[in-house]
């Protein structure tokens, strides 16, 4: 709660959702607000052990490589997914803190 | 627009920090259902505020209810699925907005000074704190989780309040309805969502229970959902003299003689099974029943 909403007018309450906290959440929005992206979340967030490959993902959805690639690192930037090499295979996750948020949109 | 495609698109929509915000707002409501106006504030921002409203309401967002000035907005199951975690600040991660328990002083004196302000002509400030306090006891005595109680003793005290005040007034509007049973947790939220959808703004609903649990049933709440019939914004609330003493007509179910008689009111006592424990399709048929009795009943009392 900061201390604008705290002194604002208006119904109680009003300092739910604080303005940091909204302008957290709007950015991630921003970021997800995609038809692709939210795919590409929900096969991730719905496959075994919640996480997969690009090639997973490629052949799931019928996209180039390069178009899936370029999803995950602007998700993987913005810290909504984490890519973790095992071997010579990278499987991409939803970072821990985001995964509620994220499962909640794709309900 | 297809669904993946209208969620991208409320996903688009919402990410806006001053629509989480109003969204924020919305659900916590004590109406349940607010205008632009209450939302914009004193000297508030309006035109601002009705163009992010039509955005959320053109993508599923929110409800609206009414036109023009009158209209007021209500959140979507989509809504409280998909943003209410975000928007009212279910802790589901370090940093999301909550509220300790320790804060709930601070936010029930907010809540009196905010309805003390709204019943500045009819209600003495002390009135107001009193039947705040005494909603929050009445809530806190049974809250699996305490995380939502100022939000649900803002909702509740502003019933009761709204209640009271009419009784005072002397008006006992006859058609509104008080549906009462046990747990106000299933029957009572049945009867309450069906006549909500039946009649609208013309009957106003209240629920209650005598001994009330700390949610709506989960599988009355999806068989509700299935039919459209949402409650999602419903709470189980204890039974107090003041909604029986508001309401035209009191339905019982399963707990006539705890509900204190009145004079003036119509008293209905209905037969019906209660939900809790059954499986789903026994849910499916006491629906079936009770949605039959409010049938009946909208056409007695509002023909």
């Amino acid at each position: 709660m900061d201390g604008r909403s705290e002194r604002a007018p208006g119904p109680a309450l009003r300092a739910t959702l604080s303005r940091e906290q909204a302008e957290d959440t709007a950015t991630l929005l921003r970021v997800v607000s995609d038809p692709t992206r939210l795919q590409l979340l929900s096969l991730i967030h719905h496959s075994a052990d919640e996480r997969a490959r690009v090639a997973d993902l490629t052949r799931a959805l019928g996209l180039r490589q390069p178009t899936v690639s370029h999803h995950l690192k602007v998700m993987t930037e913005a810290g909504i997914v984490t890519r973790d090499p095992v071997g010579r295979e990278v499987w991409y996750s939803i970072v821990p803190a985001r995964l509620h948020a994220i499962a909640d949109l794709l309900r | 627009m297809s669904p993946p495609d209208l969620r991208a698109a409320q996903v688009a929509t919402m990410a806006d920090p001053a629509r989480l915000r109003l969204l924020a707002l919305i659900i916590t409501d004590p109406s349940g259902q607010p205008a632009a106006v209450d939302l914009a504030g004193p000297g508030g921002a309006l035109e601002a505020v009705d163009a992010h409203l039509r955005a959320m309401t053109d993508v599923g967002i929110l409800v609206r209810i009414g036109h023009g000035r009158q209209a007021r907005y209500r959140p979507t199951p989509d809504a409280l699925a998909r943003f209410g975690g975000a928007a009212i600040g279910v802790p589901h991660r370090a940093g999301a907005a909550h509220v300790p328990s320790g804060d709930h002083d601070r936010l029930l004196r907010r809540i009196a000074a905010d309805l003390s302000a709204t019943y500045a002509d009819v209600l003495a400030p002390e009135t107001v704190t009193r039947f705040v306090t005494d909603s929050y006891d009445l809530l806190a005595a049974r809250a699996t989780v305490r995380r939502y109680l100022p939000a649900l003793t803002a909702r509740f005290a502003a019933d009761r309040l709204a209640a009271l005040t009419l009784e005072r007034q002397g008006v006992v509007p006859h058609r509104d309805v008080l549906f009462v049973c046990v747990r106000n947790a299933g029957r009572s939220q049945i009867a309450a969502a069906v006549l909500r959808s039946v009649a609208g703004d013309r009957v106003r609903v209240r629920t209650a229970g005598s001994v009330p649990a700390g949610q709506i049933d989960p599988v009355v709440r999806a068989e509700l959902a299935q039919r459209g019939l949402d409650a999602l914004t419903e709470f189980p609330r204890p039974l107090t003299d003041e909604v029986v003493r508001a309401s035209g007509v009191v339905v019982t179910m399963g707990c006539g003689d705890a509900c204190p008689v009145f004079p003036g009111r119509r008293y209905v006592d209905w037969t019906v099974d209660d939900p809790s424990g059954r499986p789903r399709q026994d849910v499916a048929r006491i629906v079936d029943d009770i949605t039959a009795r409010v049938h009946d009943l909208v056409r007695q009392i509002d023909p």
